[in-house]
């Protein structure tokens, strides 16, 4: 069996073109395609959030598990309110005191 | 669905009573002794941890002092009362200003230094630890009467 001549091997190559048909509204479509599938990932987030509420919420445990981390929440807000209310009202019974013994304070 | 918005507005409900009750609960003793007459006694019997002797002890020296406290009271708005009728009338820093000035200056330092008595006495019913602080507060309004204790505390500490 004769090996192929190389010098003829690389001249073929090089000559040998390749032209892809695409066609003219390929970009146009495709841009499409991404667009459609935005809108429906948009359009589902709602649904699929009442779908939550309406099969796992139900459940006890879920439901449970929200009642009381509502419950925790609120309770650590209202400690943190109530920390600068007491803070507040501890400065103003100070200012109380010192100006029940100090007369320049009375007198102004 | 409909259980669902249910739970939702059950747990904002708890979310509401819980808040509300912790904190009427947590502010209750502060805002109990707020709306008495008396708060401020009160509040120095919880700050400087006192006991029923000291208290006591410390209400009679405030009881004896109050009197004191008012008639010094009367006598700086007297003086002070004159002394913005002669700026009122004088045009000029004139003898009878100067006079007024020095009267309003007296009794103003008549009244720190019974004032700082006061406070030396009270200090004497507490705890050393509790006394020293509480000297601290007072005495830093008697220095600088205009500002809160901790800053000119600051001030001297620079």
């Amino acid at each position: 069996m004769n090996a192929p001549d190389p010098d003829d091997l690389s001249a073929r190559l090089r000559t040998w073109k390749v032209e892809p048909q695409v066609p003219g509204s390929f970009q146009g479509e495709v841009w499409q395609r991404i667009a459609a599938r935005q809108a429906g990932r948009g359009e589902a987030f709602w649904p699929r959030i009442v779908q939550w509420f309406s099969t796992r919420l139900v459940r006890p445990p879920y439901a449970t598990a929200l009642v009381l981390l509502s419950l925790s929440a609120s309770i650590g807000l209202a400690h943190v309110h109530a920390q600068g209310a007491k803070a507040k009202h501890w400065k103003e019974l100070e200012a109380r005191y010192a100006a029940s013994v100090d007369p320049l304070a009375m007198s102004r | 669905m409909r259980k669902g918005l249910l739970i939702i507005v059950l747990a904002g409900a708890a979310a509401i009573g819980g808040y509300g009750t912790y904190y009427r609960c947590a502010t209750a003793p502060t805002h109990a002794m707020l709306a008495r007459p008396d708060g401020g006694m009160e509040w120095l019997r919880h700050e400087y941890h006192l006991g029923d002797a000291p208290f006591s002890r410390i209400q009679q020296l405030h009881q004896e002092y109050a009197p004191r406290c008012d008639l010094m009271c009367e006598k700086i708005a007297k003086a002070n009362a004159r002394l913005a009728q002669l700026i009122k009338v004088n045009k000029t820093f004139s003898p009878e200003v100067d006079a007024a000035m020095k009267e309003c200056v007296a009794v103003q330092a008549e009244c720190r230094r019974a004032l700082l008595e006061h406070v030396y006495v009270v200090s004497a019913e507490m705890s050393p630890e509790d006394g020293a602080r509480y000297l601290q507060m007072m005495t830093a309004r008697i220095v600088e009467p205009g500002l809160s204790h901790q800053s000119v505390i600051s001030e001297s500490a620079k």
